[in-house]
């Protein structure tokens, strides 16, 4: 009897698997010279560290900052509860304007790659997010058990 | 400066998938409205089927060529299956590379020299694979009687007939084949068998004589003319053996014929009733004109019209984006023969006829 069920296929993919089609642009794009690639390698690289360094406020600066105006408002208004809804609001509206410019700042990233002479097709906030997200986390652990304890330094011993 | 190097970077900014699609859907607009300003051109000269093989062949096709095409492939359960269908043994069939390819090896066997006999019109590459294998092509009236009185080597002949679509009874075939010459080998090119109104019995043709070959074709009624499919039928295994392709028939063109001979009766039906319909649909069409064909089986039509010689026909229907097939290359100069498609295609062609 034949066999013919289509949907077994041998572990052969037939046609583009998503996502691996070649870039398309409005035209041929012209590159720059030898020198302008480098130059525009070189701000890839900025822009890379200045995304990193954004994702990395994430975990740290941005939410011991809003901790602080969280006490402000602790201290002013008398109300535990308005100090953590004004941590948290704050910490959630600067993280979405970061990543909000992360994704600008990629989207850069992108473009000075392509014109670097790559064939960026993704971007690295992804990746970024995720890294430091978990180098934050390693951090935390860190000075939280090995450095500094559960205990509190303020209090008495 | 800020504007060029704004400029600059932005051609390295990808298109949108929404983008994408929009420049897609242009372009086919585009397409379409100049196919609607063409007048597409129409072949009717191509002898196979004009529609793709069954979805079904293809899968079975496919999925032998995901499997071990690295092995030689096995055609006992292809050649088990053939021999079902027609009541033989499996030693009395050979699959092949096309009813083209058999039927040269064949010749290159059974008529390196002496007369070969040939029910004319028939099948254009007859002559030629006769005389490439050494033997003398020799046209004949397609008369049985004549046939048998000829004493060839071998007498070649078609049914259902290409180009002018005329069967030969089974029962006429088999008293045929019994009332030739012993010594003669009866070769009945049988590629367009599916189109004709009896199934073919050639268990019994078989029976009826020794020196009989016929072969099959998955090319026409299968349309399957682009896997090189056939199969030969013969009581003789050393003239098979020597028409079998050395390693067989590939895998993917095993797979399919197998699906055709297992389940493709359905498919081969409907193509049977189309290619029926159309022919009616012409002949109404032409009725009453200078136009007439024969009356016979399957999609090919030997048209001749008392007003018109073939090569003005061809060149008129040419003029119309309509290609036929001269009857020059059967060295007919009064016929074309014409293809038949779907209804707008014989549509086309009886107005284009109308217009000469």
């Amino acid at each position: 009897m034949a066999r013919n069920d289509p949907t077994d296929t041998g572990g052969l993919f037939i046609g583009r698997r998503p996502g691996t089609g070649p870039l398309r642009y409005r035209g041929a794009p012209e590159r720059g010279g030898p020198g302008r690639q480098r130059t525009d390698a070189g701000l890839a690289a900025a822009v890379l560290a200045l995304e990193v360094l954004l994702c990395l406020t994430l975990w740290g600066p941005q939410p011991i900052a809003w901790l602080w105006v969280g006490s402000q408002v602790d201290y002013l208004t008398g109300s535990v509860s308005f100090g953590i809804a004004a941590a948290f609001a704050g910490m959630i509206a600067t993280l979405m304007v970061t990543l909000a410019l992360c994704a600008r700042l990629d989207r850069a990233w992108r473009i000075l790659r392509r014109a670097a002479g790559h064939e960026q097709r993704e971007g690295m906030l992804v990746r970024i997010f995720a890294v430091t997200a978990v180098v934050a986390g390693l951090a935390f652990l860190v000075w939280f058990v090995v450095l500094e304890g559960p205990a509190p330094t303020l209090a008495p011993q | 400066m800020i504007r060029r190097l704004r400029d600059y970077y932005r051609q390295f900014e990808e298109l949108s998938p929404d983008e994408i699609s929009r420049e897609l859907r242009e372009r086919r607009d585009a397409d379409r409205a100049r196919e609607l300003s063409e007048v597409p051109p129409l072949d009717l000269a191509s002898a196979s089927w004009h529609q793709p093989p069954d979805a079904e062949a293809v899968n079975a096709a496919t999925y032998a060529l995901r499997r071990a095409v690295n092995a030689y492939p096995d055609d006992t359960p292809l050649r088990e299956a053939l021999a079902r269908r027609h009541g033989v043994e499996r030693s009395q069939v050979a699959p092949g590379h096309g009813a083209g390819e058999l039927l040269h090896a064949a010749f290159r066997a059974i008529a390196v020299e002496g007369e070969v006999a040939i029910a004319w019109p028939g099948w254009g590459p007859l002559p030629t694979l006769v005389h490439e294998a050494g033997g003398t092509p020799v046209p004949a009236a397609p008369d049985l009687d004549v046939l048998a009185a000829r004493g060839a080597r071998a007498v070649v002949l078609c049914t259902p007939n290409d180009p002018t679509g005329a069967t030969i009874p089974p029962l006429d075939l088999e008293a045929f084949a019994r009332e030739l010459d012993e010594s003669s080998w009866l070769v009945v090119d049988a590629a367009l068998a599916e189109f004709g109104p009896d199934r073919g019995d050639e268990g019994a043709l078989l029976a009826a004589r020794e020196r009989v070959l016929v072969v099959r074709s998955f090319s026409k009624a299968h349309a399957m003319a682009g896997f090189r499919a056939g199969y030969a039928l013969a009581n003789d295994e050393e003239l098979l053996d020597r028409l079998t392709p050395a390693g067989g028939v590939s895998a993917p063109a095993q797979a399919a014929m197998l699906w055709a001979v297992a389940s493709g009766e359905a498919v081969v039906r409907r193509r049977r009733a189309a290619a029926a319909r159309e022919r009616e649909r012409l002949a109404e069409r032409l009725h009453g004109t200078p136009f007439s064909f024969p009356s016979g089986h399957g999609p090919l039509v030997w048209l001749a019209s008392t007003a018109h010689d073939g090569r003005t026909i061809s060149r008129h229907l040419a003029a119309r984006r309509i290609f036929v097939t001269p009857g020059q290359a059967w060295g007919d100069d009064r016929h074309v023969r014409v293809t038949l498609r779907d209804g707008a295609a014989t549509d086309r062609l009886a107005d284009a006829l109308l217009e000469l």
